[in-house]
C-alpha cells in the first residue's frame, strides 16, 4: 500500500468488539463489513476483517458483483454481493459512521446513540469503521439499513523480544587467553592504583608507620612488580592483535573500519545518549563505539606504562633501554612526567565505574550479552539476528 | 694576572715540583689524590680507588701549568662565590689558584683596556676555557655586554682557540633562572653556541666546589675532559641519584614523611618528599660530597632539594615545596592537584552512571506506556495528504 511507507510487518491492525445496531448480531456486522471490501484487496484492514470473518462464516458463499471505491467527497465504499446459493444480492456501504448514518437515514435515536458513542468511544487511536447494508427493490429504489460500527485501529509498532523467535544459538566471543589477560590487568590496575595512592598519600602512610618498618618499600616493590607484569600483560594483548585466530581480538576489531560502521557508530552514541530508542545494530564483538572506547583505554594504558617507566627509569639511567627514557624525562620534566602518570590513574579508575555499568547494561538491557562473555567466553545470540560483524 | 701572583706556577714546572716549593707535603698531595678518586667514584673500577689514586697523582705530578679564561657572563656570581668560600684544602686552593687564571671578571685586578688586553692575549694561546652565566641572544645580545661587546661574541671568541670548554654552573648550561618561561633575554647556555665541540656542564646552581676542582683535576691528569651523561655532565660526579645515596631514604622507605616544615617529623629528621624533594629525581654527589668540606648540603639540613642540577628545574621542578605541579582549572582560576581533579573525574563518572541508569530506567517506563505511532486508515478515506495535515496539528 502506498499508504503505508513502512515495512508491512511492522503495520498492527487491531479489531474492536463491532458494535451492531438495528437488533444484529456481532457476526452479522462483522460479515458484512468484510464483504464490503474490495475482490483482490490488499489493505491490511481488509484482510484483518477477510480474516476475522472467516472463522465466522465461509466467505466464498458469497461473490461480489460490483465494487464502487471510496469517493472522498462522500467517505463511503459500496460493494454490491450475492449469496451463491440462494441467490440473494445485497449492497453493502463502509465509511465514517456519519457517512453511513446519512446514507441510511435511521431514526434519531439510533443517530444520536451511533453518533455518541463512535465519537465517546474511540479513544487511543481507535476509530468508527460504519457499515451498512442496502437492499435494492425490483424498481430499483435502495432501502439502507444502519448495521453498526467495528472499532479499527492501525499502529506501527516494532517487535518485541518476546514476541521474536526463542531459538539460540551459542557464539564464543573471546578466547581464554584474552580473558585471562582482561582479569588480569584489572587486577594490576587495582593493585597499581591502590599502591600508587598509597605511597602517594601521607594519611594513609602514617596509620601503618610506627618506627621503622619497610612499608614503602614494600609498597614500592608491589607497584614496580605490577607494572613490569602489566607491561607483560601489555606485550602479549599487542601481539595478540596480530596473531589470535579470533577475529574479534584482531587488530581491524580496534576501530570502526567500513563506512557502516562509522554510521553505526553515529547510531550507537544516539542511543546511549537518549535521542534514539530504536534498537541499535547489533555486533557479536564490539559495537563501534567500544571499539573506540577500548582503544582509546588501550592507549591510556599504554600511556600509563610508558609514563612509569619512565620515572622507574631514574634509577638506572646509564641503562641501555632506560637511558632513552631518561632522554624522555628531560625533555617533558620529570615532574610533568609524575603528573601526568597519577593522571592516568584516574582517567583509569574513572573509566572502571562506566565501563563496568555499561557492560551490565548491554548484559540485562541490551541483552549482548558483554558481560557474560568476558566470563565464559560466548554469548547466546537468537537465531536469525542480523549481525553487522558477524 | 700573573703579575699579582709573583709566587705562581711556572709553565715550565711540574705540579708535582711546584707544589714542593709551595711546601705541599707529598702526605698531603696524595690525600688529596685519595680524596679526588673517591668523588670520582673510582672505587667501583677494576683495581679499586687505590690504584686509581696513584694514577691520579703519577699524572698529576707531570702536569704543566695551563692557561685558563674563565668568562663571566649572563650570571649572580654565586658560582664563584661557591668556589671560594668552598673551605677548600690547600691542594684544591692552590689547583684553583695556580692554574694561570688569566682572565676573570670577580678575580682579576686589572680594569677596563688593560683587562680587555689580557682576555686578548690569552685568547691567542691554546687555554682551557670556563664560563659561568648564559648567554643572552633576544636583541643582538644586548642584555649582557662586556667591555662593550654582547656576551655571544665575547665567548665566541674565548672558545676559537680553547682547548676545552667547561660550563660552570646551570647558567652555562642551559640558561637556568634567565631561560626559564618566559626567557625575555633569549638566554641560552654555553653547548647552545659552541656546538662544534662537546661541552663539560659543571651542573648545579651553583655546583659543589669540588665537582669543579675534580673536573679540573680531571683534566690536568688526563688532558681530557671526563667521560659525559647524556646532558654532557661529568659521568663521576652526576650519575648518582640524591634520591639514593640521601641520609633520609630510610625514612621514605619507613614512609615516613614530615608534612609541613615544623612539624614533629621533620623534628625527627624524616624524609621531605612530601614538602617537595626533588631527590628522587635529581642527580648530583649533594649527598656523597656534601659542601663546604662535606659539612652538610640542604636536605641534611632539613631543606627539600629542590633539583638545581636538572636542566629547566626552574620550569620544571616547581613547585618547590609541593610533590607536583598543580593545574590551573580553566575559568575558576583555581590551582587543582591531580587528586583534587581526579577524584571529581571519578566522582563525575560515577554520577554520570547513575544518572544514566536512572535516565535507562525511565526510558525503558515510558517506551511501555507510549502509545504506539497510528496510522491512517485507507477503508476511512484517508490518504497520504491527510496524514500530512495531522502531522503538521
Amino acid at each position: 500500500m502506498s499508504l503505508y511507507d513502512i515495512p508491512e510487518s511492522e503495520i498492527r491492525i487491531e479489531l474492536e468488539d463491532p458494535v451492531p445496531f438495528s437488533g444484529r448480531k456481532r457476526r452479522e456486522l462483522l460479515i458484512a463489513a468484510a464483504l464490503g471490501a474490495p475482490f483482490g484487496t490488499d489493505d491490511p484492514v481488509d484482510l484483518a476483517l477477510l480474516s476475522a470473518a472467516s472463522k465466522k462464516e465461509d466467505l466464498r458463499h458469497y461473490e461480489q458483483l460490483a465494487f464502487t471505491p471510496l469517493e472522498p467527497r462522500l467517505a463511503r465504499s459500496v460493494a454490491r454481493v450475492r449469496r451463491v446459493d440462494s441467490g440473494e444480492e445485497a449492497l453493502i456501504a463502509r465509511g465514517e459512521v456519519d457517512s453511513i448514518l446519512y446514507l441510511c437515514h435511521p431514526d434519531e435515536a439510533t443517530r444520536y446513540r451511533a453518533e455518541m458513542q463512535a465519537e465517546m468511544r474511540m479513544t487511543h487511536g481507535f476509530r468508527a469503521l460504519g457499515v451498512g447494508r442496502g437492499s435494492v427493490a425490483p424498481d430499483g429504489s435502495e432501502h439502507w439499513e444502519f448495521q453498526g460500527y467495528i472499532p479499527v485501529r492501525a499502529t506501527r509498532r516494532k517487535s518485541r523480544r518476546i514476541e521474536e523467535p526463542a531459538e539460540f544459538r551459542y557464539v564464543s566471543v573471546w578466547d581464554w587467553q584474552l580473558r585471562v589477560l582482561h582479569w588480569f590487568s584489572v587486577f594490576l590496575i587495582l593493585v597499581l592504583s591502590a599502591t600508587g595512592l598509597l605511597m602517594g598519600s601521607g594519611r594513609l602512610v602514617y596509620s601503618g608507620a610506627e618506627g621503622f618498618t619497610n612499608y614503602l618499600s614494600w609498597l614500592r616493590l608491589v607497584h614496580f612488580v605490577a607494572g613490569w607484569l602489566l607491561l607483560c600483560a601489555a606485550i602479549l594483548r599487542i601481539a595478540g592483535l596480530f596473531l589470535a585466530s579470533n577475529q574479534f581480538q584482531r587488530w581491524y576489531a580496534l576501530f570502526p573500519v567500513r563506512v557502516r560502521d562509522l554510521k553505526n557508530l553515529v547510531q550507537v552514541a544516539l542511543n546511549y545518549l537518549f535521542c534514539r530508542f530504536d534498537r541499535p545494530p547489533h555486533y557479536i564483538g564490539h559495537n563501534p563505539l567500544q571499539q573506540v572506547a577500548y582503544t582509546a583505554i588501550f592507549g591510556v594504558g599504554l600511556l600509563a606504562l610508558f609514563t612509569g617507566f619512565a620515572l622507574y627509569a631514574l634509577y638506572d639511567p646509564g641503562n641501555i633501554v632506560f637511558r632513552y627514557f631518561v632522554m624522555f624525562d628531560d625533555l617533558v620534566g620529570v615532574q610533568y612526567v609524575r603528573l601526568a602518570h597519577q593522571f592516568v590513574m584516574w582517567i583509569f579508575l574513572a573509566f572502571i565505574p562506566i565501563h563496568v555499568y555499561l557492560s551490565v547494561r548491554a548484559d540485562t538491557v541490551e541483552r549482548e550479552g558483554a558481560l557474560s562473555s568476558i566470563v565464559s567466553g560466548g554469548r547466546w545470540c537468537r537465531k536469525g539476528t542480523h549481525f553487522e560483524d558477524a | 694576572m700573573n703579575e699579582s701572583m709573583d709566587d705562581g706556577w711556572p709553565g715550565s714546572e711540574g705540579f708535582r715540583d711546584y707544589l714542593a716549593r709551595r711546601g705541599v707535603t707529598r702526605r698531603d698531595f696524595l690525600s688529596f689524590c685519595g680524596r679526588m678518586a673517591v668523588l670520582f667514584g673510582a672505587a667501583s673500577l677494576p683495581g679499586g680507588g687505590r690504584a686509581f689514586a696513584k694514577d691520579v697523582a703519577e699524572r698529576l705530578s707531570g702536569a704543566k701549568r695551563p692557561s685558563v679564561i674563565y668568562l663571566q657572563l649572563q650570571e649572580c656570581t654565586g658560582c664563584v662565590e661557591s668556589l671560594l668560600r668552598s673551605g677548600s684544602s690547600p691542594v684544591d686552593r692552590l689547583i684553583l689558584e695556580q692554574i694561570s687564571l688569566d682572565y676573570n671578571e670577580l678575580l682579576m685586578a686589572p680594569s677596563g683596556t688593560a683587562a680587555e688586553e689580557v682576555l686578548k692575549e690569552a685568547e691567542g694561546r691554546p687555554h682551557l676555557l670556563l664560563v659561568n652565566g648564559s648567554v643572552p641572544l633576544n636583541d643582538d645580545g644586548v642584555y649582557c655586554t662586556i667591555g662593550g661587546d654582547s656576551a655571544l661574541n665575547v665567548l665566541k671568541r674565548a672558545a676559537q682557540k680553547a682547548s676545552a670548554v667547561i660550563a660552570v654552573g646551570a647558567c652555562a648550561e642551559y640558561g637556568c633562572v634567565q631561560a626559564a618561561s618566559p626567557n625575555l633575554t633569549g638566554a641560552v647556555g654555553v653547548s647552545d653556541v659552541i656546538t662544534d665541540r662537546p661541552v663539560v656542564n659543571i651542573s648545579g646552581c651553583p655546583p659543589i666546589a669540588e665537582t669543579i676542582t675534580a673536573t679540573l683535576t680531571y683534566y690536568l691528569a688526563y688532558g681530557h675532559t671526563p667521560p659525559l651523561d647524556g646532558n654532557g655532565r661529568p659521568l663521576f660526579a652526576y650519575g648518582q641519584r640524591i634520591h639514593d645515596k640521601c641520609p633520609r631514604r630510610a625514612s621514605f622507605d619507613a614512609g615516613q614523611f614530615a608534612d609541613s616544615f615544623d612539624d614533629e617529623n621533620a623534628r625527627q629528621g624524616h624524609c621531605l618528599y612530601r614538602l617537595g624533594c626533588k631527590g628522587p629525581a635529581t642527580f648530583a654527589p649533594c649527598a656523597t660530597v656534601e659542601w663546604n668540606m662535606g659539612q652538610s648540603f640542604p636536605i641534611k639540613a632539613g631543606h627539600p632539594c629542590l633539583g638545581c642540577t636538572e636542566r629547566h628545574f626552574y620550569d620544571r621542578m616547581t613547585p618547590f615545596y609541593d610533590r607536583l605541579p598543580g593545574f590551573m582549572v580553566p575559568g575558576l582560576g583555581v590551582e587543582a592537584t591531580a587528586n583534587t581533579i581526579g577524584i571529581a573525574a571519578v566522582a563525575a563518572s560515577v554520577g554520570g552512571v547513575a544518572v544514566h541508569s536512572a535516565a535507562t530506567v525511565i526510558a525503558k517506563k515510558r517506551a511501555k506506556k507510549a502509545r504506539p505511532e497510528t496510522l491512517p486508515l485507507a477503508v476511512l478515506g484517508d490518504t497520504e495528504k491527510r496524514e500530512d495535515q495531522d502531522k503538521k496539528t
